[in-house]
């Protein structure tokens, strides 16, 4: 083996030695990366949905809580209908007392049946409304879990896509850090003797090549 | 002109031919006797055998300053070999490089040495505006 074949060996060794250390540091640097990245995503997620959990519970207490309003309201309505017919019926009674006793009992009656309609009607309505609440909060819960998940896909791309630039970003600055000390370090590293015997090594390659004569 | 090995030797020579240009008018001083304080043994050697004046005590002035115009055309005509090294090349090098040289090609160059730390090893040789690339950087595709 020649001098000059031993440097260049001596020479990739030594770099291959830099460059395994180099990966074993941006493999250090990735499995940190991605596990910071990891512990982000969690929690992340976990605010996810717990907030729209929160969101959830509290549109469904809201309605509950309408409901509820509603409910009492159609009882006052019931109470004060009753009242004004029974007003109603006490004011009529005296202008109906010239009349028939016929005539007193069916305008009872009507007054009665009419109340009886009214309070059924209005207690339809409240069902109904009852019935399209809960139906429009399933429907909003549907459409949130919906969305949560498109987001929740949406983030996960988006990690991955963070994740990979991060990667890209550690693989250029090793790269470049690698590349700045092999230029500093190596060309100090061998002798004159050393440089000597590869510039004649390129001369000879030139004269091979044709270059120079 | 063996003696001359980098682009640097003729830049010094042709200072020194011109400074010698400079006193050929000039009345008081001895041009001949100057050429021994101003080249070294080697340069006075091929500098007399060139200007024609070995054994001879006079000259025209005219003569010997188109002689000494011609000697500068021509050292400035010889080929230039850039060679880029990764550090700066010492005398001892120069030395060597100028055997293997002397010894391995037939023609006569001007080595023109460039730094460039980017080649970490071995060498970028240009001539003639064409370019060989026998570095390590190259190698390693760095």
């Amino acid at each position: 083996m020649t001098d000059t074949t031993l440097i260049i060996n001596s020479l990739f060794l030594l770099l291959f030695l830099g460059w395994s250390l180099v990966i074993y540091w941006r493999h250090k640097e990735i499995i940190k990366l991605e596990k910071s990245l990891k512990k982000n995503e969690q929690g992340l997620v976990n605010k996810a949905f717990k907030d729209s959990e929160k969101l959830l519970e509290g549109t469904l207490e809201k309605s509950e809580e309408f409901l509820k309003e509603n409910e009492h309201i159609v009882e006052q309505i019931k109470t004060d209908l009753k009242r004004t017919i029974q007003e109603l019926l006490k004011d009529n009674l005296e202008s109906l007392k010239g009349n028939s006793e016929q005539s007193t009992i069916s305008y009872k009656s009507f007054l009665s049946k009419s109340q009886d309609i009214y309070t059924k009607q209005l207690s339809d309505a409240v069902a109904e409304m009852g019935v399209q609440l809960r139906k429009q909060s399933q429907e909003s819960r549907v459409e949130l879990d919906k969305k949560l998940n498109e987001e929740y896909q949406k983030m996960l791309t988006d990690i991955e896509q963070y994740r990979q630039q991060k990667r890209q970003e550690i693989d250029t600055n090793v790269e470049k850090t690698v590349s700045e000390i092999v230029k500093k370090v190596l060309p100090q590293s061998l002798s004159d003797q050393d440089h000597s015997a590869l510039i004649i090594q390129a001369l000879e390659a030139a004269k091979k090549d044709g270059f120079i004569a | 002109m063996k003696f001359l090995k980098t682009v640097h030797d003729s830049e010094v020579l042709i200072d020194k031919v011109n400074y010698l240009h400079s006193l050929i008018y000039k009345s008081d001083t001895n041009v001949l006797k100057s050429i021994g304080t101003i080249f070294s043994e080697e340069e006075k050697g091929w500098l007399i055998e060139r200007l024609g004046l070995k054994g001879q005590t006079e000259f025209k002035s005219a003569t010997l300053s188109a002689k000494l115009e011609q000697l500068i055309l021509e050292i400035r005509s010889l080929q230039v070999l850039t060679i880029e090294v990764p550090v700066p090349i010492k005398v001892k090098q120069v030395e060597e490089l100028s055997k293997w040289w002397d010894k391995n090609c037939s023609t006569e160059v001007l080595f023109d040495f460039v730094v460039n730390e980017n080649i970490l090893a071995g060498a970028v040789i240009k001539k003639d505006g064409k370019i060989k690339d026998y570095s390590l950087a190259s190698r390693l595709e760095l």
